[in-house]
């Protein structure tokens, strides 16, 4: 993310537009590789010798923008170390006391004597007096050694730069609307995770027909427009890019009035974070065909719907299960990683909000902690590597029953 | 019966059976399918359903009562009384304007004892909060929590700053049932004004030496924190208890090389301003500058241009050979030295060997730096802006302004610094200015108000 002082963006009446840089531009790729390489070649010097280099490159040109953040995200790749033979909150120490006295008992002209009083600290810190003077505000950020830097390619610091870009232009938004028309469950629920994680709330309309469209925002939205979760909108950004098609609208709030940004799959940013969570084993996909193989009397679907629980959560079955003679459903969820605390109040929402009956499988081989259910609820069970086709069918009449 | 629970800067009633027993400032929330309230209107929430008596419980409540005793007798004077039965009389919630240097935390401190609520103050820097936090440990006799320079404690008595407050408003708003805000004119604004909004504190005290905001923004505080119960002007408390001070201007030249380039620079911002067809007086001037400079690698030049001019009378090297006659002038006194930006900070510091505090000073480092100033171990403190306002420092007592910006706000806070009661003192201000540039003109400015009259 950049900072706003570095945004480029292209305000109309109604819309933003931001700038997004041509990631197979030669020329900005030389420049992306001309900075890379100025990093490289300022490991083990001062920071503010880097900052000067990058200030002799980029000129007085008017694309400062772009290219201070191009190296605002290289920054960010950098680490700095303090170099001192002690560490200067020490040496500052010593040499403010020993400048105090000395001014104190010679007045103000002995006080000024700095070779004097350089070599006064160092007799008493045992060091030389130049490792006491280079040392003094060597913690300094502009004094600071870069010890370490993790280069990106050129490629990928535009492919960067660009999602930055979105992310930073999302930290002005009050709300997020976002089309989704068909993505697996597990991306749906991948993105639902994380909207909880980043504390977002959401609003989910529409069907897996129409394609669902969420609203984003947070407690406070209900009453006035708030930027306050703009923060966490942009962190969920590289989360939603993982998403084969999505459309994205965020209201922001600019200077002279509200404005709409666009974002969609069709803007071909390249999400930075690794996809994960969303792995399904091949046999599991294999389970609907072997249980209609086997199962008389019930009909097994994957993924079908999504149902809201109350703005708290969401539930997608991994199946569903219609008995042929009633054409009545019971739903199939199964818990990957999964908690006691959790699972509990997994089991409160859907006893509120689900629709129907719904079974419940616990992955033996994935449970994170060792808290074990003294009694298992009705409707749910455990299975090791797979559900069982003949388990699972033995459970959905009473599942019915239950209702 | 309903069900109040804090969630996240607001209040979520569920449980509702009747839709006539609404409490006002509630709305419906669908996506919870529950009612919902900004925090702030906790009290009065609470006050309706009480007066009609609609069952309720209240889950938001998370504050425990506290019997907050002082360790040890201090009088109050008659305005920090009166100021505090003025709170009082409108029921906890309100704003105190008092001059800087006449105890204005004392009227916190004497809330806190009389609300007996696990309590908060909000303060604008690390500075305030290390002292305040000092301060009521002392006064109390307890472990005081500080959020705020990379630390997190929450406990019964809790500091922390405006940028840190607002950020974990969502989990501690319910978290204490009065809250300070201290010099709360920094309060009023989108984002900070949240860490009052999120909060459910049923008191609720504004501390400030100057209510009054440039962008009139004051009008926010009557519902960010309530209405303005008492103030006294600086002219009603002056000789009582501050001491007395005089304020002295000195000029220097800008000289040779300097002068030549103080002239080139400025006549090249200038020019290219004039060509562009911006008025630099006129209302929207700096900023079509500001735009124009960003469209031409000639405007970047202009830019550099104006830095450069600034950096030139700011800095001019003739200040420093005048500050090392006056801190040789002053050897036997405490010095505050007060440059406009870091890097001057710096360059004094590694000159004269002499503490300095910036942004960058961590806060141990910076707490001792002020205890020793202030026990003498030190006599001189470089700073440029982050103990500007509010800190005491009371030992202080000549403070030498290099350069400014002009805000009079900030000009008045940093007199109150030396100002601070102390008998038989007598403080000294000292402004040096550059001759024939802008800071006379700010100079001027920062005069017109009536502190310095």
């Amino acid at each position: 993310m950049l900072t706003n002082d570095l945004l480029r963006i292209r305000r109309g009446r109604k819309f933003v537009h931001a700038e997004y840089v041509d990631e197979a531009d030669p020329d900005l790729l030389e420049l992306a590789k001309a900075l890379i390489d100025h990093h490289r070649a300022a490991i083990g010097r001062k920071k503010s010798f880097l900052d000067d280099a990058i200030k002799d490159l980029l000129g007085d040109g008017t694309d400062f923008l772009l290219h201070r953040g191009l190296a605002r995200l290289l920054e960010k790749r950098c680490r700095f170390e303090v170099e001192s033979v002690l560490p200067p909150v020490d040496l500052r120490r010593t040499v403010f006391e020993v400048s105090t006295t000395r001014r104190a008992v010679g007045g103000g002209v002995a006080g000024l004597d700095r070779t004097a009083v350089l070599e006064e600290a160092a007799g008493k810190l045992e060091i030389s007096p130049e490792e006491v003077e280079e040392g003094l505000y060597a913690d300094l950020d502009s004094e600071q050694i870069l010890r370490d830097f993790r280069a990106y390619s050129p490629e990928k610091l535009l492919q960067r730069y660009n999602v930055a870009l979105a992310q930073t232009v999302l930290l002005r938004a009050h709300q997020l609307k976002v089309d989704l028309p068909k993505e697996s469950p597990a991306r749906y629920r991948q993105i639902f995770r994380f909207l909880k994680f980043y504390r977002l709330m959401h609003r989910l309309d529409g069907s897996t027909k129409s394609g669902y469209r969420l609203t984003i925002d947070g407690p406070v939205s209900l009453f006035r427009y708030s930027q306050r979760y703009g923060l966490q909108m942009a962190l969920f950004l590289p989360v939603l890019l993982h998403a084969e098609s999505f459309e994205l609208e965020a209201t922001l709030e600019m200077r002279g009035g509200k404005r709409i940004f666009q974002l969609s799959a069709k803007d071909g940013l390249k999400t930075h974070v690794p996809d994960t969570g969303t792995y399904i084993p091949e046999e599991l996909q294999r389970f609907g065909e072997r249980f209609n193989d086997k199962i008389d009397g019930w009909k097994c679907e994957p993924q079908s719907e999504i149902v809201d629980l109350g703005g708290q959560g969401i539930f997608i079955p991994d199946f569903t299960f219609t008995e042929e003679a009633t054409g009545k459903k019971v739903w199939l969820e199964l818990f990957g990683y999964w908690k006691k605390s959790g699972l509990e109040e997994r089991l409160a929402l859907l006893k509120e909000h689900a629709p129907g009956p719904v079974l419940l499988g616990l992955s033996d081989r994935l449970r994170v902690d060792e808290k074990k259910l003294e009694e298992l609820p009705a409707g749910v069970f455990h299975y090791r590597e797979l559900p069982i086709v003949k388990e699972v069918a033995a459970l959905l009449p009473e599942a019915l029953e239950r209702g | 019966m309903w069900q109040l629970e804090f969630d996240r800067g607001t209040i979520r009633l569920a449980g509702l059976s009747d839709t006539s027993s609404v409490p006002p400032a509630c709305r419906w929330d669908d996506r919870t399918q529950t009612f919902r309230a900004e925090a702030h209107h906790y009290r009065r929430i609470v006050e309706d359903l009480v007066r009609r008596e609609v069952p309720y419980q209240d889950g938001v409540r998370d504050w425990p009562k506290v019997p907050w005793r002082r360790s040890f007798e201090r009088d109050a004077f008659d305005h920090q009384r009166e100021a505090l039965e003025a709170w009082i009389r409108s029921g906890g919630r309100g704003c105190v304007e008092l001059p800087t240097g006449s105890g204005k935390s004392f009227v916190g401190v004497l809330a806190i004892e009389k609300i007996q609520r696990a309590s908060l103050v909000v303060v604008p820097t690390l500075d305030l909060m290390q002292q305040w936090a000092s301060d009521l440990a002392l006064m109390f006799g307890t472990e005081v929590g500080v959020i705020g320079g990379g630390e997190y404690e929450v406990r019964d008595l809790t500091v922390t700053t405006y940028a840190s407050a607002h950020l974990h408003v969502d989990r501690l708003g319910n978290r204490f049932g009065l809250v300070i805000f201290d010099e709360c004119h920094h309060l009023p604004g989108p984002s900070y004004s949240q860490a009052a909004l999120g909060a459910a504190a049923p008191f609720r005290l504004g501390l400030t030496a100057t209510i009054e905001r440039q962008d009139g923004q004051e009008a926010q505080l009557e519902t960010l924190i309530g209405p303005l119960v008492y103030r006294r002007d600086i002219t009603e408390l002056a000789g009582l208890f501050l001491s007395e001070y005089e304020t002295i201007r000195l000029y220097v030249e800008l000289e040779g090389d300097d002068a030549a380039a103080y002239l080139r620079e400025r006549s090249i911002y200038r020019d290219f301003a004039a060509r562009e067809g911006i008025s630099l007086g006129g209302p929207r001037g700096w900023r079509e500058f500001l735009a124009a400079t960003n469209r031409s690698e000639e405007g970047r030049r202009a830019f550099r241009a104006y830095q450069e001019q600034r950096r030139l009378a700011l800095a001019a090297p003739a200040k420093l050979e005048l500050l090392e006659q006056l801190l040789e002038q002053h050897a036997g006194d405490r010095s505050l030295i007060l440059p406009n930006d870091n890097d001057t900070v710096y360059e004094i510091s590694t000159r004269y060997l002499g503490p300095a505090g910036t942004h960058q000073t961590k806060l141990a480092e910076r707490k001792e730096i002020i205890q020793r100033f202030r026990e003498g171990e030190y006599r001189t403190l470089v700073t440029a802006k982050v103990l500007n306002e509010g800190v005491d420092i009371p030992e202080a007592n000549v403070a030498i302004v290099l350069s400014g910006s002009g805000t009079v706000r900030e000009h008045v806070q940093r007199l109150g610094r030396i100002l601070r009661r102390r008998a038989g003192k007598m403080a000294r201000l000292y402004e040096i200015v550059t001759r024939g540039t802008g800071e006379e003109y700010t100079s001027e400015k920062r005069r017109s108000h009536r502190a310095y009259q």
